[in-house]
């Protein structure tokens, strides 16, 4: 069923959001399941940000692909930072492995090393500056496990 | 805008740095910086080990990915799966109907290639219609017999007068076309006469000219035939006007198309291009 509240989307916007904004579905569900650590809850995250994105496809439509992977972390963030739940770490054995991170943590090193953003759109994303993103990158780095099971 | 590294501690800076450090990408100053610490043991041991997790993070992190059925949960946010699915069949016989359309476009254009090429081949390879008479050396015998004629035997019409020729041309019968004629071939070259010569199968008309200044005589043919059934010869231009030219022993040759059908040929002495720029007036 269609979001009852979400405009029609023409044609040249249906395509768009089908072809380029679906394909970034991945990367974001990725963010989503790495900060939150529930694949159920990341899921829900993500279609979310995707309803978000979907309410402001025309601001979307003439960007990069590397810039509306940005804009769909950027939403996923907002959401994630409002949701007291998914800012705690979920159950999964890969939570566990970030559990030590805090929220700002996970969301960087994420972003930077599991989605592939730079320093400069992950600064975007978090609404800092790349030094501090530099610093919590490290940090983060630095407490993540030699192994990840496997 | 570049930021201060140098606000990172030396292990902040390893582990904040180390893909623009193996990238290239680290200014002079950060770069000299990376390299210096990578001297210490300590630090060149935790460049690996940060190097080694994050290759491992990143493995773990490809592990997860949205089912076929969630992303289709995604597409339902903008439109109704049934609708979608609609509009997929559509666009799939939109586009089979093109490709059926491109299909026989591209059939079509290689049986149009296909016939063309035969049209081509056909053109160029079947041999021309050949002529009832070797024009090129029964001109030239009959030119050579023609100045050898002191009387004019040979002409059925001696006359100076070109509109003597233009009369007997007219009432002769038997002539298949309409012979092109020149009231003036220019210099002092006077008319001496006209004939049909009359190998049966082929009927050609000879005017015979004279010229005091050079002393010498010089023959204009009309035949029906083409330029292309003569031998392949040098192309010449006077002026716009094409012609092909031959030699033989003291005399010269030049012939062209003077209509559709008809073939105009200047036996002479004089050279080529002097009786191509005598054969060109007939073309104006």
């Amino acid at each position: 069923m269609t979001e009852s509240n979400l405009r029609k989307l023409n044609e040249n916007e249906l395509f768009f959001y089908e072809d380029r904004v679906c394909g970034e579905a991945d990367a974001v569900y990725r963010f989503c399941f790495g900060v939150g650590g529930d694949p159920a809850k990341a899921y829900e995250l993500v279609k979310m940000t995707y309803k978000n994105a979907a309410e402001e496809i025309a601001g979307l439509l003439n960007l990069s692909t590397e810039e509306i992977r940005t804009e769909l972390i950027k939403i996923s963030y907002r959401l994630l930072s409002k949701d007291k739940i998914a800012k705690k770490s979920g159950s999964s054995l890969f939570a566990k492995y970030l559990s030590k991170l805090s929220f700002e943590q996970k969301s960087i090193v994420l972003a930077k090393d599991i989605v592939g953003l730079t320093v400069k759109q992950v600064s975007h994303v978090i609404d800092n500056d790349e030094l501090f993103v530099r610093k919590e990158l490290a940090a983060a780095r630095i407490q993540l496990p030699d192994s990840f099971g496997h | 805008m570049t930021i201060d590294l140098s606000k990172l501690s030396d292990s902040e800076f390893i582990a904040g740095t180390v893909e623009d450090f193996y990238a290239d990408q680290l200014s002079t100053k950060d770069l000299a910086r990376y390299k210096k610490l990578l001297e210490q043991e300590s630090f060149k041991e935790s460049n690996d080990d940060i190097k080694e997790t994050i290759g491992q993070f990143q493995l773990a992190g490809q592990g997860f990915y949205l089912t076929e059925q969630q992303l289709g949960g995604l597409h339902d946010i903008v439109e109704d799966s049934e609708i979608r699915r609609t509009r997929e069949v559509q666009r799939i016989e939109q586009i089979g109907r093109w490709e059926a359309l491109g299909d026989f476009r591209r059939r079509l254009s290689i049986v149009v290639l296909i016939v063309a090429i035969a049209v081509a081949v056909i053109y160029y390879f079947t041999p021309s219609k050949k002529l009832p008479f070797n024009v090129l050396e029964s001109l030239s015998y009959e030119a050579l017999a023609m100045e050898d004629d002191i009387g004019g035997a040979r002409l059925d019409l001696p006359t100076k007068s070109m509109l003597e020729v233009t009369e007997f041309l007219s009432v002769y019968n038997g002539l298949t076309y309409e012979p092109t004629l020149l009231n003036s071939i220019g210099g002092d070259w006077t008319v001496e006469g006209v004939t049909v010569i009359d190998y049966e199968s082929a009927k050609i008309v000879a005017l015979q000219y004279f010229s005091k200044e050079y002393s010498e005589k010089l023959f204009y043919f009309n035949y029906q035939g083409n330029l292309s059934e003569l031998p392949r010869a040098t192309l010449g231009n006077v002026d716009g006007f094409l012609y092909q030219t031959y030699a033989s022993d003291d005399m010269n040759i030049v012939c062209w198309q003077l209509s559709d059908k008809v073939m105009g040929l200047i036996i002479g002495h004089r050279s080529a291009v002097e009786l191509a720029t005598i054969a060109s007036r007939t073309m104006k």
